[in-house]
């Protein structure tokens, strides 16, 4: 097993102030789903967020990675050392 | 009539040529870009000093008296007497407001201040804020006296008049004859004078921008529409900022403070509108300031309202998909049908039809402007024909049972043209429209039911030239004389904006519009917690923090975390304070504003929701009803066990 990457988490100010108003989490993984699952396990907040029902992404949230919105079927995508993963609500007004 | 007032340069000994009365604040020959190279870093004109340990009374601004029934100008110079006043925005304004005995809201004694934030007119991206502060005739409690509002708008005209030199102005009384304020720079100083204004009146906002933009170069304009001109009839007239590219494209591209009838009392006061002709303040942004911007850009906060090419969901508009998924699209009064038909207007189907831009306010590069142009046969831009964010185009359409996205187009352009509050106006007229449907027997207004384009496009055009006064007086005012309150979609007076009540208990507590002030509107499709401590927490620990901006100047797009926030107000304003400084402010600012409610008679019984939500659920919405009216109550209790302490204590 090589060594996992570490990646930052990015939460915009409307998640970050549910873990202690910190708008990025280092985390390490090998993919999307990991890093996920790794700043849930150092924030419970965030994984009722992002998972509400076990396995399946909450559809009021998003995950942005390289600018693209990913969906439950891309979380296995590989992540690279340095690379940031954003969690943004899908709903706000204006 | 032409009352002016000179700021002369007190070295070359020139008099001031006005018998109006004053306090001098005196400026230099060259002021502008002396004076704020002096003071700041920043293009901020605010004085404030750089120490954690930063007492208020050293902080200076300058203020503009406007006495619209005598005539008299005067510009004077006033010391901040807390933090929230050197923040500025509503929370400066609120503690003016507080101070007067307002019984109504067209009453000569009820002031319209107009504050700018600590970071208007600065380089932080965004920040570029104007508050119209008053007390509302929309938002009145049930014993009859009005409560504070504000509400916000970008575009230029706040940078503009923090550039003139000038951080606030206070209108009091009201003008005999429709008139106009000009604030300009001239070789003397700032010259503030009231002309007539009756050429403009009965002209669209945009229109009247464009005539003011004819006779102004270089200058920025508040003005009213028809509704803000017929105040007596309509309470919710909104007022239009320009922008850099409405004078530039000609197009119909103003921002809006819409919320609270901050128009109507302008109109009430017969000041039409607001020119302010100043330089431009050009300061090459520090590198912190240029980093802090580029996070703002690309960072998650921005995310929402960027468009899809830029890593982006394609702005506000892009609720429709996300809340259809749980049927929470409002349709036929804020009551879903489960029908599919808010997909019509999801951006990809309109996309189909017409061309999308994104564009901009002013040196903002999140473009979150998503403006609908008919597309030409071969695919590019033909005329601009509205603008859609996701409140003014569901609230203009889908809620009022249309699903024709060339109608909206029509409905929403119309809104502006006749200068409203997109959200008062829709919510109470799909009220109508519903008890229309509930009483064919005795149908109200024109008898428009849901999906009737033609009678609610006549609705719009009466309610703005003041010939619907039952639409134009708000939905709280007509359900009451109807004696049908249940179904009539406003907590305090103030009418919801496109977000299901059935989902949010936090929509009485916000203070000046349910979404923008208290951000627990989109809690429950997010987290689906029915628990009533997390409610109680959500209202009163994390909600009311959602004003913030509303002091700083900045857009809430900007989504700045609160390490933002502080690194903005030191690169942008040199003020160097700590998060529990900034987040009391907050708070405090919050407080105050409840208990300025309290003050206008507002009762505990009054911050409620319509009884349908609790009475009748809709089994269209797909997550679980939770919302009973003894998990209200229970949650109404904690909720003011929390507050009623820090109200007290003021």
């Amino acid at each position: 097993m090589t060594n996992k990457p570490t990646i930052i988490i990015r939460l915009p100010s409307s998640l970050s102030e549910r873990i202690g108003s910190r708008g990025e989490v280092t985390v390490e993984g090998h993919n999307i789903e990991e890093c996920l699952k790794a700043a849930s396990v150092k924030f419970a907040e965030l994984e009722k967020i992002i998972w509400p029902e076990k396995g399946q992404l909450n559809p009021a949230i998003l995950i942005f990675y390289k600018d693209e919105s990913v969906t439950n079927d891309e979380l296995s995508q590989a992540v690279s050392e340095g690379d940031q993963i954003d969690v943004i609500p899908a709903i706000s007004g204006g | 009539m032409t009352l002016s007032l000179y700021y002369p340069d007190v070295k070359s000994g020139m008099r001031n040529n006005t018998s109006c009365k004053q306090e001098f604040y005196i400026l230099t020959k060259k002021p502008f870009r002396h004076r704020f190279h002096f003071f700041l870093k920043s293009t901020s004109s605010m004085k404030v000093k750089p120490y954690t340990t930063l007492n208020p009374a050293t902080v200076k601004y300058k203020r503009c008296n406007v006495n619209l029934s005598s005539g008299d100008l005067s510009i004077s110079t006033a010391s901040c007497q807390n933090m929230i006043d050197v923040l500025g925005g509503f929370g400066r304004a609120f503690q003016i407001l507080g101070q007067r005995t307002v019984k109504h809201a067209y009453a000569e004694n009820n002031p319209l201040v107009i504050t700018t934030g600590i970071m208007t007119g600065t380089n932080i991206m965004t920040g570029l804020r104007t508050y119209f502060s008053a007390y509302s005739p929309l938002k009145v409690s049930n014993s009859g006296l009005p409560s504070a509002m504000w509400s916000a708008a970008s575009g230029k005209f706040g940078s503009k008049l923090k550039w003139s030199g000038i951080d606030e102005i206070i209108f009091e009384g009201k003008s005999e004859k429709p008139v106009l304020l000009v604030i300009k720079q001239s070789d003397c100083g700032i010259k503030a004078e009231l002309i007539p204004a009756d050429k403009l009146l009965n002209l669209h906002p945009h229109d009247k921008i464009m005539a003011l933009q004819a006779q102004y170069d270089n200058a920025h304009f508040a003005v009213i529409g028809p509704a803000g001109e017929n105040f007596e009839n309509c309470y919710f007239g909104a007022v239009a900022l320009s922008t850099e590219n409405q004078l530039k494209s000609g197009d119909d591209k103003s921002r809006w403070a819409g919320r609270g009838g901050m128009g109507s009392v302008m109109g009430s006061k017969n000041l039409i509108g607001i020119v302010v002709q100043s330089e431009d303040v050009k300061i090459k942004p520090s590198p912190e300031i240029r980093e802090l911007n580029k996070q703002i850009v690309t960072g998650p906060g921005s995310r929402k309202f960027r468009e899809k090419k830029k890593g982006g969901l394609g702005g506000t508009w892009a609720n429709y998909e996300t809340l259809e998924q749980f049927h929470y699209v409002p349709e036929n009064n804020y009551r879903p049908q489960g029908d599919g038909k808010p997909e019509l207007m999801f951006r990809e189907n309109v996309e189909h039809h017409f061309a999308v831009k994104a564009e901009n306010c002013f040196k903002c590069a999140i473009a979150c402007h998503k403006n609908i142009y008919e597309k030409n046969e071969d695919g590019s831009r033909g005329k601009f024909l509205a603008k859609f964010d996701y409140e003014p185009l569901n609230l203009l359409s889908t809620n009022l049972g249309i699903h024709d996205a060339r109608q909206a187009t029509e409905l929403v352009a119309l809104c502006d043209k006749m200068g409203m509050d997109s959200i008062s106006l829709g919510s109470t007229i799909s009220y109508v429209l519903d008890y229309n449907e509930r009483h064919p027997e005795k149908r109200i207004c024109n008898a428009a039911t849901f999906g009737d384009f033609s009678k609610i496009k006549v609705l719009i055009e009466n309610a703005g030239s003041g010939e619907c006064p039952e639409i134009g007086r708000g939905v709280k005012r007509l359900s009451e004389s109807l004696d049908e309150t249940e179904y009539a979609m406003h907590s305090k007076g103030l009418e919801y904006p496109a977000y299901l009540a059935d989902t949010n208990p936090g929509y009485p507590w916000a203070i000046a519009g349910g979404h923008m002030t208290m951000a627990t509107y989109m809690l429950y499709a997010m987290e689906e917690n029915t628990s009533v401590d997390y409610w109680v927490k959500a209202i009163t620990e994390r909600g009311l923090y959602f004003v913030r901006d509303d002091l700083l100047g900045v857009c809430k797009f900007a989504m700045l975390d609160i390490e933002g926030a502080l690194n903005a107000l030191e690169a942008g304003a040199d003020l160097k304070i700590t998060e529990e400084e900034l987040l009391k402010a907050v708070r405090q600012s919050f407080i105050h504003a409840l208990w300025l409610e309290r003050k206008q008679g507002y009762t505990r019984e009054e911050y409620s929701l319509p009884t349908q939500i609790f009475e009748k659920p809709n089994p269209a919405l797909k997550k679980k009803h939770f919302l009973t009216r003894e998990f209200f109550d229970q949650l109404s209790d904690k909720v003011w066990d929390v507050f009623d302490i820090e109200i007290d204590a003021l």
